[in-house]
């Protein structure tokens, strides 16, 4: 029979040893990084961009969304994701990966295609849409200054400025973009934003400040930086700021890349240290989710490659700023493993036909219930892309 | 408030000075029983810094996540406090009950330890120690030269070190959940 003092000690190593299992359980489970190289980054991005062109049509589009369980396409397609798988693209070009290029430019075909000019301005359409959206006609310039980074072909330099100057004419004063044209009256559909638009015009009017400086891209381009920084998530209602916007990273760091002295704020700054909290935040989750039922039920499900390449995207940026400006330096090699680590969970969650009987079609992307849609692999390019440059830089090939 | 400020405000909430002297019911009374309580507790506060780098790798974590988990048991802590200040446990007698109950758990409690893995495994091991033995030394001390007297005034401090806990550790999650 132990005493009472005995009893006790074993009672409190008991419920001290039940306390840890239970914080093990929910609140530290582990975070799971695959390892992965350059090369494999690289790779599963070169897989990724195999998937988006073996079936793309004549008229440039690509296949919008597949079930690989029936092996289906799920019909519907959207233009803004035309242009961010096109600009994708593109980003593996001046990634040094020209292999892509004849495909993008045959989706940027179809771009040119559905084209409205007015004045001196360029806007993509949106077929069958009585309004165009804007973000269409920013990635669609996002993606060809990618293209003139990749070939400095100058064939598209007016077009580029033609969607610029439409771009800018969406811009409010507070630095907003405003998220829709409307045809049937030339002008922009007044007080409509989207959470994604100002962010993507804001990285496109900063590339083309790199490919045609000079001209006057800056100041709305640090506009939009501005109301992004300081307005954007209380002004347009987004819950628990800051909404986690890798197309504003992708700007920020466009914009410490200009030369001449910085141009970047302190308020830019704070803001790119907060999305990089952000991104941690979500890729650490992330991590630690698995495909359990004890999983799926404590932590949800896992999360679409979409999601995470947007993550590794919003990293990736974040790290080429820290690796510029020193006011955030001191971030960078947290951001560096974060963007990693959500690199080596694409390469380890990506399809391959060896995985399961059949459905070869299906290699080098990703899916979720079966499902996958071409912004998963969009995404999902442009994060390995830049997590390979991380661990190029790291030695880790 | 300095990060150092704060790192010591936590360590003095976790430990709790009023609540040890309201638990301890006056039995840190001799320089033998204060100096084996606070050569144990702060012992496993040293082994705890030593082994924080080990414990997050072991449990695959990051300090993020570690801090996040550490703001889960010290707000629990401290509402603890909050609510049943000071706690009944069986002493044995003798020099040994300096080891257990009073430095392990009484001053070595649970927002004590994951506070010194924290502190660590993010700042260093003497800091994690450093920090412990500032709590630890204070408790000890608070609890010899209270004993048993102003058991009110121990129960209302004690509850307000549990409420000034739980805000500490509030800014702990928020850190968490805000850092890369």
């Amino acid at each position: 029979m132990l005493d009472p003092v005995m009893r006790g000690l074993l009672v409190t190593i008991l419920l001290w040893g039940a306390g840890a299992g239970v914080l093990r359980a929910f609140a530290v489970p582990p975070e799971r990084c695959p390892a992965v190289t350059a090369d494999e980054a690289m790779a599963a991005a070169l897989a990724a961009a195999g998937w988006i062109t073996r079936s793309q049509g004549a008229d440039g589009s690509y296949v919008y969304e597949y079930n690989v369980a029936k092996d289906a396409n799920v019909p519907g397609y959207n233009e803004v994701r035309h242009a961010g798988v096109t600009m994708s693209l593109y980003q593996l070009a001046a990634a040094g990966q020209p292999g892509f290029l004849k495909a993008a430019d045959t989706g940027l075909g179809r771009m040119i295609a559905n084209l409205a000019f007015f004045d001196d301005r360029a806007i993509l359409k949106e077929p069958g849409g009585q309004t165009y959206k804007t973000g269409s006609s920013a990635l669609m310039l996002a993606g060809l200054a990618q293209r003139r980074i990749a070939t400095d072909d100058r064939e598209y330099d007016e077009l580029m400025r033609q969607l610029g100057r439409f771009l800018v004419s969406m811009q409010e004063p507070v630095g907003a973009i405003l998220a829709a044209w409307d045809p049937s009256t030339r002008a922009p559909v007044p007080g409509e934003r989207s959470k994604y638009y100002t962010g993507e015009t804001f990285w496109a009017l900063a590339l083309l400040e790199r490919v045609l400086p000079g001209e006057g891209w800056d100041v709305p381009a640090l506009a939009a930086a501005d109301y992004l920084a300081l307005h954007r998530d209380e002004a347009e209602g987004l819950d628990y700021p800051p909404w986690a916007d890798q197309w504003a990273a992708y700007g920020l760091a466009e914009v410490a890349a200009w030369p001449g002295p910085p141009r970047l704020r302190a308020a830019h700054v704070e803001y790119a240290r907060s999305l990089a909290g952000r991104f941690g935040l979500l890729v650490r989750v992330e991590s630690r989710r698995t495909n359990s039922d004890f999983s799926r039920l404590v932590r949800g499900p896992m999360a679409r490659a979409a999601g995470m390449g947007t993550w590794g995207e919003g990293l990736g940026s974040l790290w080429t700023l820290a690796s510029t400006d020193p006011r955030i330096a001191d971030l960078r090699g947290p951001i560096g493993d974060r963007a990693v680590c959500t690199a080596g969970m694409l390469v380890a969650r990506q399809y391959e036909s060896d995985d399961e009987a059949g459905a070869a079609g299906a290699d080098g992307a990703w899916f979720r219930d079966s499902l996958t849609r071409m912004d998963d692999q969009q995404h999902a390019i442009s994060a390995l892309l830049l997590a390979a440059t991380i661990l190029d830089e790291r030695g880790e090939h | 408030m300095s990060d150092e400020l704060r790192a010591i405000l936590v360590m003095l909430c976790a430990v709790n000075p009023a609540a040890v002297a309201l638990a301890a019911k006056g039995r840190i009374d001799s320089r033998q029983i204060a100096t084996v309580t606070g050569v144990a507790a702060i012992g496993l506060a040293l082994v705890a810094a030593t082994v924080s780098s080990g414990v997050l790798e072991l449990l695959g974590t990051t300090e993020p996540s570690f801090q996040l988990a550490a703001g889960v048991v010290m707000m629990g802590m401290g509402l603890g406090a909050l609510v049943w200040p000071g706690t009944n446990r069986a002493f044995a007698g003798g020099w040994r009950e300096g080891i257990f109950p009073l430095a392990f758990p009484m001053v070595f409690n649970p927002a004590v330890a994951v506070g010194v893995v924290h502190y660590g495994a993010s700042d260093g091991v003497f800091a994690g120690v450093s920090l412990a033995a500032v709590g630890v030394i204070a408790a000890v001390g608070f609890a010899w030269f209270a004993g048993e007297r102003w058991p009110r005034a121990m129960e209302a401090i004690a509850r307000m070190t549990g409420a000034g806990l739980v805000v500490l550790a509030v800014g702990l999650v928020v850190e968490s959940v805000k850092s890369v």
